[in-house]
């Protein structure tokens, strides 16, 4: 029996290192982060209701995000708190929010609940989104009331507080702006009928479509019975690919 | 004696170890994957018949409407949320690029959805207005083979769509369906931007109605079981009577799926403050005929 050199017994190891390596530096490579938050305790545990919606809006989204390519992880509960998402919120490529949003406080600034795993949940503020980043992002849904409308004074809306402008690309991709897309609400939106149309969306933007395609889609798709009025900025024909985001000079 | 594999062994283990360690610790940061649960949409076989029918129907259109292209990829799925079979078709350019997506009802056949995607600027110009764009959307329906109620449309500029919104809610008996009704977007330069149409089956309205002030006192006792305090909630409005699907926005485990036909029912809305400062919107339909609650639904 012919002894092994000592370099031929390094081989496992060195085998074993390489793909530890190429399979622990995977998600690294994914350099686009997506923060996936759903507010569970408001809609279930604070209002005594046993919804689901919360729950099924957060994994649409998170599969979504993970389809198109952004390395997500989803919060909900205790995991979904004001400190969390300001402390991801500068590296935030994708962000998808589903809880209470609205105009807050004296100053009128449009903000959404966090959730916490309690019933007296914090205000995320645009403006604080706003501070915190340096880059626009791009892909952020407010599945929340109100947080599609403009604001009501100088405080960004919650769009441009993540560098997406109350601006829509023509669909022939005319007026492009940029690899960015808001998906956002109008008014009071109804959770079932925004599991429908999100279930919609999701399911045309993840199947071939462009964003824009997708929103129209599921805009004349889904059966929203309680009139909520889903609203989108940014470029009609964006897949919704994380990429680098174009110089733009107002975006931020 | 010690044979080689033996001798190898520790090695070999040493470089499992590495391997499942530094995977765990990559996974632990991984993106997650969700799992499979209840699907909200369920492909269905189309056979070839059937399929030939689809592809008919959509060429049927595409020819009245002037909608270029082919219709191709014909796909049948249940929606589990509307408790709905629907066929879609893609219509294809030469160039291989969408110009329309129709959806059809599976059942009965009629058109669901339209939606044009061959967007051009012509589509932009400034050839119809709030006044003239019912006329158009009339003529639309009347191609696609839907005839328009009598009724005026309400009509209102749609930013998201870019066109204008001409719709007509649907009513039974005089009593608003909720969600129901045709609603056709025309661009400004006159041509077809979208177009759908849910015409839900309705069960027989009830014989004998509870009054609405049942119809409060359920809504009531709902918040009382749900642990709101009285002084937290509070009624806003009076009942209405509606058509809706009821769902299980009151039953415990469901899944958000709504019943498959319209039911008659007072809603009743609530404005509830759960948290601090918390302002929650919440519908509570309470069947017509029995005073039961048979769903809801809740603002975000």
């Amino acid at each position: 029996m012919v002894e092994a050199r000592w370099w031929h017994r390094l081989g496992p190891p060195l085998i074993a290192l390489v793909l530890a390596l190429t399979v622990g530096l995977a998600p690294a490579r994914a350099a686009y982060q997506g923060s996936v938050y759903s507010n569970y305790t408001a809609f279930s545990v604070c209002d005594g209701t046993a919804d689901t919606i919360s729950t099924e809006v957060r994994l649409l989204a998170r599969n979504a995000f993970a389809y198109l390519g952004y390395a997500t992880t989803s919060f909900d509960k205790t995991g979904f708190t004001k400190a969390n998402v300001l402390k991801r919120n500068p590296l935030d490529s994708g962000v998808y929010v589903h809880s209470h949003g609205d105009f807050y406080g004296s100053s009128d600034i449009q903000g959404f609940r966090d959730d916490g795993g309690v019933c007296t949940q914090a205000i995320v503020y645009a403006t604080e989104i706003k501070k915190g980043r340096t880059a626009p992002a791009n892909l952020v849904v407010m599945s929340t009331c109100h947080l599609a409308e403009a604001s009501r004074n100088s405080s960004p809306a919650m769009s441009e507080a993540y560098g997406i402008e109350r601006l829509k690309s023509d669909p022939s991709g005319g007026g492009y702006r940029g690899p960015e897309f808001f998906l956002g609400y109008r008014g009071i939106a109804w959770t079932s009928d925004q599991l429908r149309f999100e279930r919609a969306f999701w399911g045309y933007a993840t199947s071939g479509w462009n964003l824009g395609d997708a929103f129209k889609l599921a805009l004349a798709n889904a059966a929203l019975q309680l009139g909520t009025v889903p609203d989108w900025f940014g470029t009609y024909t964006y897949s919704g690919r994380p990429q680098a985001p174009a110089p733009c000079s107002n975006c931020l | 004696m010690t044979t080689l594999r033996a001798r190898r062994l520790p090695l070999l283990l040493l470089s499992a170890g590495l391997i499942l360690a530094l995977a765990a610790a990559a996974s632990a940061d991984a993106p997650d994957v969700r799992r499979l649960g209840e699907p909200m949409i369920v492909p269905m076989e189309l056979g070839a018949a059937e399929r030939a029918g689809v592809l008919d129907r959509a060429r049927a259109l595409t020819g009245a409407l002037g909608i270029p292209g082919e219709a191709a990829e014909p796909h049948r799925a249940f929606e589990a949320l509307d408790r709905v079979v629907v066929d879609e078709v893609a219509v294809r350019g030469g160039d291989g690029r969408a110009t329309a997506v129709i959806r059809t009802d599976a059942g009965r056949g009629d058109v669901r959805s339209l939606v044009r995607l061959d967007w051009s600027h012509e589509a932009d110009r400034a050839l119809v207005d709030e006044r003239t764009v019912p006329g158009h959307a009339i003529r639309f329906a009347l191609l696609a083979g839907i005839t328009a109620p009598d009724a005026p449309p309400d009509v209102a500029w749609d930013d998201s769509m870019r066109a204008w919104r001409v719709s007509w809610a649907r009513s039974i008996g005089g009593v608003p369906v909720a969600g129901d009704g045709l609603t056709v977007w025309v661009y400004r330069g006159g041509q077809l931007a979208a177009l759908k149409r849910i015409e839900t089956p309705a069960a027989a309205a009830p014989l004998v109605r509870v009054g609405p002030d049942a119809a409060l006192e359920a809504a009531q006792g709902w918040a009382e079981r749900a642990g709101i305090p009285s002084q937290a909630s509070m009624v806003t409005g009076a009942p209405e009577l509606a058509w809706v699907r009821a769902n299980d926005f009151v039953t415990r485990g469901g899944a958000d799926d709504t019943d498959a036909d319209l039911r008659l029912v007072f809603r009743v809305e609530l404005e509830i403050r759960p948290g601090r400062g918390v302002l929650q919107r919440v519908v509570l339909f309470v069947d017509a005929g029995t005073g039961a609650l048979v769903g809801g639904a809740e603002s975000a």
